[in-house]
């Protein structure tokens, strides 16, 4: 028992990104969203960090729609595009980027 | 537009009407509060009031959450002075704030009147540079420049 526990807190504590199949709904979800908002996305990742409780997440975005847009303006857009579900949302953790290529 | 204003003179019996008293009454708006507290004219006045503005939760003393703590410390490695408001002490400034510039979380930093972003970002500028070059272009020097120079290599934390 006293091992489950610490392996649960180390799995939280170092955040790895789930697989697809490992995915909740929401995360799918939010994936999906990101999807069809920015369709060139070479990259869209996004995971709970709320232990499960779709309080808080981490969504990563890469793609050639952001460039030459100011850090600012990439953030609103992703905002703008989960405007519904981050009503239900305590915070968020974004990062954005554009391809080396 | 007619307006009824009934006033007690001195003598307490007597009830004054007044007509037509919409002059009066715009006289007296001018005059008492300007701005509603949380509205676009209000946030403009803070966010214009200082270099440096931050909207967060709690203060820079004591933080009420973490992302508005990692805030606080990086101003205080650049040694910024900047206006705190705490917006968990009126619910008009915290939904105000996040309507005015369009963006759904605190904490929010203003250079220069104008969002440069939320813990996410200054963190990223913090750790790339950026956020001294824009402080510099803004005629704030970042107490971290010193030792960029002494290095002679951007500070990587």
């Amino acid at each position: 028992m006293f091992l489950f526990i610490i392996k649960r807190c180390y799995l939280q504590a170092f955040s790895v990104p789930s697989k697809p199949s490992e995915r909740s709904d929401e995360e799918n979800k939010l994936i999906n969203v990101l999807k069809s908002k920015f369709p060139q996305a070479s990259l869209i990742e996004v995971q709970d960090i709320s232990g499960g409780c779709g309080a808080m997440y981490d969504i990563s975005v890469e793609s050639v729609e952001f460039k030459d847009l100011s850090r600012v303006k990439q953030h609103k857009l992703i905002t703008q595009a989960l405007k519904e579900e981050i009503k239900d949302m305590h915070g968020l953790r974004i990062s954005t980027s554009v391809p080396k290529s | 537009m007619n307006k009824f204003i009934f006033g007690l003179s001195q003598n307490s019996k007597q009830i004054l009407l007044l007509k037509n008293a919409s002059k009066i009454s715009q006289t007296f708006q001018k005059f008492s509060s300007s701005v509603d507290i949380g509205s676009k004219e209000h946030l403009n006045n803070l966010v214009s009031k200082s270099k440096v503005v931050v909207f967060m939760k709690g203060n820079p003393e004591e933080p009420k959450c973490g992302f508005s703590n990692a805030v606080v410390q990086i101003m205080r490695m650049h040694d910024v002075k900047y206006d705190a408001h705490d917006v968990l002490q009126d619910e008009r400034i915290r939904q105000g704030i996040k309507d005015y510039s369009e963006w759904p979380t605190i904490p929010q930093v203003f250079l220069n009147g104008e969002l440069i972003g939320g813990c996410d970002i200054l963190i990223q500028m913090h750790q790339n540079g950026e956020l001294i070059e824009q402080l510099q272009k803004n005629g704030i020097t970042s107490a971290l420049i010193q030792e960029v120079n002494e290095k002679g290599e951007k500070d990587e934390k």
